[in-house]
């Protein structure tokens, strides 16, 4: 009688304040709005969407549904969505209070996150409602963490003085997100052409490694994390090639990263520090961190302390013994927060330095650089940690380098 | 690349010893070079990607050695001269973070040559080659570099 014919949750693509934000699926594939489109969205993936949580904030979400009623006698319903995981159709009896009393703990606890649809009336013209806003209720965006989540709605309608009657149920994937991404995403112009566009498989990674974030910092870190323990079996780093960059050269080739996060062989297992930043910082950026790509250098190499580069389990300097290297770099490139300057903050995806008072020798302990200051000679922090006593004046920020690589 | 860092790779790498400097005439140049699968026997073409956006183009390919699953990669880039190519020489080095990537003049490839026995990159006429491996291997992609010279060799005297 009463059918769902489609769902837009970016119904509004000139803001992010009451719906979710503007994306594509990769590079060469469009993600089509509506959404959610009967007979061809089956699975939560089929359906995908993302909210910023900064610039939702308090505001009252929306989506846009069509319907259609094949009774041409009716003209009005009352139409609602419950989530289907806390909201299953009840027993019938006795039980049916205590039912009612779990299900509201059971919401509060692990509702999804965007609620419920709230109910409204619908006019059906011809048999057809046209766009219609509905209201969510009951979501927690404004206080959800980063992550990757599985909405589920049990759709009803309900005819005058009428009972509540399911015709339909969907699926969606909603990723959460800090703020709007950063470049190198972008939001506008939203058309097929921008392919800077957050892609939905790049966030699918994002919201993986930064899950449970709520602020930039913990999901950087939390980025950083999945592209260091990438290695061994996905990445390690490109001894044999003098640490070529594979994935970062002229530009950021998500593409092939991504087809290797799939297991195919993307541009290889090889990576350099810039392809790492190049990830860290992307990644990071889509979940609505604000880093940047910039590279540390001097006059000349600077030689290299003792370090776990990814992929690798034996401490030693990079390479170390390799032809083609001196224990030294020419140059390291991370990703870092602000002006990329010796106060601001980095975030090295590709190695970790040892983290006790004594990272020239062992023992050793390891620390990833997440959120550490790059620090001037002497303060025990990053530039000390990576570079030995002799290295430390060749390697200095070099903020003209800061750069966001276009996806492609 | 700001100028004093490319002039830091400039003398690192001693450019005004090679610079401007082919074995054939500068207005011999390659335009449009194409892979097939043939070109490298033993090795089976698994993708190539052209890229006409990027500068200076770039033509990669990826060749999987016959009965195994070990990967090389082969970037071709198309410059519109010698002194363009010598120039992105100095670029393409900037792309390796280790500084112990030095001139080659042992193996007879290209114009001028860097690299080690797991890397090669080299210059010919308007060609900027880079040959490395894609996944780990023990062989050396020297020869494979020779190859690909021989065949530039080639289409340069075809015109």
């Amino acid at each position: 009688m009463v059918q769902l014919d489609t769902i837009a949750f970016n119904h509004d693509s000139a803001n992010a304040m009451h719906d979710a934000i503007n994306l594509r699926k990769n590079a060469s594939t469009w993600l089509p709005v509506p959404e959610w489109q009967r007979g061809v969205s089956i699975l939560a993936d089929d359906s995908i969407a993302a909210y910023a949580i900064a610039q939702i904030g308090g505001n009252t979400v929306s989506i846009q549904a069509t319907l259609s009623c094949t009774n041409p006698a009716i003209h009005h319903a009352w139409v609602r969505a419950l989530d289907a995981v806390v909201d299953p159709p009840p027993p019938p009896g006795c039980l049916g209070w205590l039912f009612q009393l779990i299900r509201a703990i059971v919401r509060a606890l692990v509702g999804n996150v965007l609620g419920e649809v709230r109910a409204r009336q619908i006019t059906f013209t011809a048999g057809q409602s046209g766009p219609v806003l509905f209201d969510l209720v009951h979501t927690k965006l404004a206080h959800a963490a980063v992550g990757p989540h599985t909405t589920k709605w049990r759709w009803q309608y309900k005819l005058h003085k009428g009972s509540w009657v399911d015709f339909a149920q969907t699926e969606h994937r909603i990723f959460v997100l800090l703020d709007l991404p950063t470049a190198p995403w972008q939001q506008t112009p939203y058309q097929q052409s921008n392919t800077q566009l957050p892609w939905t498989d790049v966030l699918n990674y994002s919201c993986q490694w930064g899950l449970g974030a709520t602020t930039r910092e913990a999901a950087a870190a939390g980025v950083t994390r999945g592209v260091y323990q990438l290695g061994p079996s996905v990445v390690t780093y490109d001894c044999p090639g003098g640490g070529s960059s594979q994935y970062s050269w002229g530009g950021f080739d998500c593409t092939a990263f991504i087809d290797r996060l799939r297991g195919g062989l993307g541009n290889g297992s090889y990576v350099n520090c810039s392809d790492c930043a190049t990830f860290v910082s992307t990644f990071a950026n889509a979940l609505g961190c604000d880093l940047w790509q910039s590279r540390m250098s001097g006059s000349g190499s600077f030689g290299l302390n003792p370090m776990l580069g990814i992929g690798s389990s034996t401490w030693e300097p990079c390479c170390h013994g390799e032809p083609g290297w001196g224990d030294a770099f020419g140059y390291h490139e991370v990703a870092w927060t602000a002006g990329c300057t010796a106060s601001d903050r980095v975030y090295d995806g590709c190695l970790q330095v040892d983290g006790d008072a004594d990272p020239t020798g062992p023992p050793h302990t390891a620390l990833l650089p997440t959120d550490m200051v790059f620090g001037n000679t002497g303060d025990g922090l990053y530039r000390d940690r990576l570079a030995t006593p002799a290295g430390r004046p060749n390697c200095n920020p070099q903020p003209s380098t800061r750069q966001r690589r276009p996806v492609s | 690349m700001q100028a004093a860092e490319r002039d830091v790779l400039k003398e690192r790498h001693r450019f005004g010893e090679w610079a401007g400097k082919s074995s054939v005439s500068g207005d011999r140049i390659v335009r449009d070079l194409s892979l097939t699968g043939v070109e490298l026997p033993g090795f089976r073409l698994d993708r190539v990607d052209r890229r006409a956006d990027t500068q200076p183009p770039r033509l990669s390919s990826f060749w999987r050695r016959a009965g195994t699953q070990a990967v090389v990669r082969v970037d071709l880039f198309e410059c519109a001269s010698v002194a363009d190519a010598h120039e992105y020489l100095i670029d393409a080095l900037n792309e390796f973070e280790s500084a112990a990537i030095v001139r080659r003049t042992d193996a007879a490839i290209g114009d001028v040559a860097f690299g080690t026995d797991s890397v090669v990159l080299f210059a010919r006429a308007n060609l900027v080659v880079l040959v490395r491996k894609a996944t780990p291997q023990t062989e050396v992609v020297a020869p494979i570099a020779q190859a690909l010279d021989a065949l530039i060799l080639g289409r340069l005297k075809a015109g």
